[in-house]
């Protein structure tokens, strides 16, 4: 557990002036143009593919908020994204799929699921949180997998309405790849910049103090189910908006994605991507559906590469993959610098 | 202190068990307004038993807290840390990879109740770094602010713990074995900052330092095996027959 959880809190706690990187007009310059990128070069498949990593790497940022700076790894996150992509599903059918309808309705739904785990897990932590968190979303996958009439059963949902954008005066669809590609972007945009600003503000700092030290964080005066129960709702929300989009993208949505594999799925890509780092959700989420997308073509077993990644992740770059990198990169630049 | 004020706090009639063993039995102390009020007694007494109930970690078999004249018996300990309760503990519990400025403001924003904040809560995090940085300078810690609290001496760390628990402004503080581990003139630096910083504040100090005792303490309660055998002036104590079999006789000697 520690060694997961260590990169964290430190990486937070440096000072400013420790960090060698470009001004922030240049970073948001850089990002933009590589995310404009895939607009000319990629085909629909591939920007409605590149529009599931953003998503999916939206709910493994979610889940890093409880892992890297709660300590708190859940095998039921995936009830925040599946259940708020049923309810989006759900919804869709009846209300039509306008967007800000269908995040609303994720959100509820995420931030309802988030609330539900938070009372029967509250005051566990641990090998307790795990299982406990486990159960409830075993429970939620039950339900879903025996209430045919409303979630499809086994066969899971599909064929929705098309997603659609009201700006006031025209309604954009946003049923091709570009649309679905930047929609997901702005998605991934938003959480980020939201579960930042969570980390950095007094809610973030204690929520690593309960990381930390919880008895110190009790003398202190601070609630620690109260801590927890906000990261778990803010937790949840963040998941819950990207779950609204993922029946749309992935054009489906069945009890696979309330079960407990997608939890421990989201584990392993925050894992190779690199816990605590809040952007490394999006890398491991791509490293391992362009593994699952890519290598699958040639064999039935990717799952084997993944987990060779994976095992080679936690070997050779504990804090990730962007974080081993730059360890990498930055000990050259180091040595030329001394030369 | 006025006739009628209810104490600062109040221990009333403790006792405290853990299976068969009786660790504390009958306690009633009470301590003043701005009163220093000192605990001592043998390894084993329920000093820090004694302390776990009155800051809520141990609930009592039987008896009951007041602080300020109020019923804490079973208040939670964030909620009694709120009220002005604060307490130190034996190990420095800092956080040691925050910077010395981050772990008092982590108290402070705690004790303005925006320790929870999220949006929009930029201004209660530089009101509560300008309230560290005021500790620390008044401290003369100014200039390790920055510092992670594991790259300070042992002597500085134990000092950040006690700035850390007033930064909580605190109405009453226990200090659990503050001077533990630390040369006397360090140990009477680190009590020097806590009369100085902690004006009007009431305290509790268990030490086995007896200098200290019962050089800064108005009174001293002394504790054997779970039971109150004693509770005056430093010099009553110092003469209390009962105290010395019990306890003190060698240690009191070189003390007086």
């Amino acid at each position: 557990m520690s060694s997961i959880a260590d990169g964290t809190g430190r990486v937070e706690a440096r000072p400013a002036s420790e960090r060698r990187s470009l001004p922030m007009t240049a970073k948001v310059a850089l990002l933009a143009l590589a995310a404009a990128i895939p607009l000319l070069f990629a085909g629909d498949y591939q920007l409605r593919f590149l529009a599931e990593i953003l998503i999916i790497g939206t709910a493994v940022l979610s889940l890093d908020l409880l892992v890297g700076f709660g300590g708190l790894v859940s095998l039921g996150h995936a009830v925040f994204f599946g259940g708020a992509a049923y309810a989006a599903a759900i919804a869709a059918q009846t209300l039509g799929a306008d967007v800000v309808v269908m995040l609303a309705v994720g959100i509820a739904t995420g931030m309802a699921s988030a609330l539900l785990m938070g009372v029967v897990v509250m005051r566990t932590i641990a090998l307790f949180f795990l299982i406990l968190s486990l159960i409830v979303g075993q429970i939620v996958w039950e339900v879903v997998f025996h209430w045919r009439e409303v979630t499809g059963g086994a066969d899971g949902l599909r064929g929705f309405p098309v997603l659609t954008l009201h700006t006031g005066f025209a309604t954009i669809p946003l049923n091709n790849g570009v649309a679905l590609y930047l929609a997901a972007l702005v998605l991934a945009l938003a959480a980020y910049l939201a579960a930042r600003s969570f980390v950095t503000a007094p809610i973030g700092r204690a929520l690593l103090g309960t990381r930390e030290r919880q008895l110190r964080m009790s003398a202190l005066g601070y609630s620690i189910p109260r801590i927890r129960l906000m990261a778990l709702l803010a937790s949840g929300a963040i998941a819950g908006a990207a779950g609204a989009l993922y029946p749309f993208v992935n054009q489906y949505v069945g009890p696979n994605a309330v079960h407990w594999t997608m939890s421990a799925m989201m584990i392993i890509m925050l894992v190779i991507g690199g816990v605590g780092s809040l952007y490394g959700a999006f890398i491991g989420s791509a490293i391992y559906l362009g593994i699952q997308t890519y290598v699958s073509s040639y064999t039935d077993r990717w799952q084997l590469v993944v987990g060779l990644v994976f095992v080679l992740t936690v070997m050779i770059m504990p804090k990730g993959v962007v974080a081993g990198l730059k360890a990498a990169f930055g000990r050259r630049k180091d040595a030329e610098g001394r030369s | 202190m006025s006739a009628n004020a209810a104490p600062a706090l109040a221990i009333e009639g403790v006792a405290k068990s853990f299976g068969g063993l009786k660790v504390l039995s009958d306690v009633s102390v009470t301590l003043g307004q701005g009163e220093c009020l000192g605990l001592i007694g043998p390894n084993g007494a329920g000093k820090t038993t004694l302390f776990n109930i009155v800051t809520g970690f141990l609930i009592p078999d039987q008896g009951r807290v007041a602080l300020a004249g109020e019923d804490i018996t079973r208040a939670k300990p964030d909620v009694r840390v709120r009220a002005g309760l604060v307490r130190t503990f034996q190990k420095s519990m800092a956080f040691p990879e925050l910077s010395v400025r981050e772990n008092l403001a982590l108290a402070a924003r705690s004790r303005s109740g925006e320790g929870y904040g999220w949006f929009g809560s930029r201004k209660a995090v530089v009101a509560a770094d300008e309230a560290a940085d005021e500790l620390l300078t008044r401290a003369q810690l100014r200039e390790r602010a920055e510092l992670p609290v594991a790259g300070l001496s042992y002597g500085e760390q134990r000092i950040v713990d006690v700035l850390v628990s007033l930064a909580m402004r605190p109405r009453v503080l226990l200090l659990d074995e503050p001077t533990a581990g630390l040369s006397r003139a360090e140990g009477e630096h680190l009590i020097e900052v806590v009369r100085t910083l902690g004006e009007d504040l009431s305290t509790i100090l268990i030490a086995h330092d007896l200098d200290i005792v019962f050089g800064v303490c108005d009174r001293v309660a002394v504790l054997d095996l779970g039971r109150l055998i004693a509770c005056d002036t430093p010099d009553a104590i110092k003469a209390h027959e009962g105290a010395q079999a019990a306890y003190l006789g060698a240690s009191l000697g070189e003390a007086a």
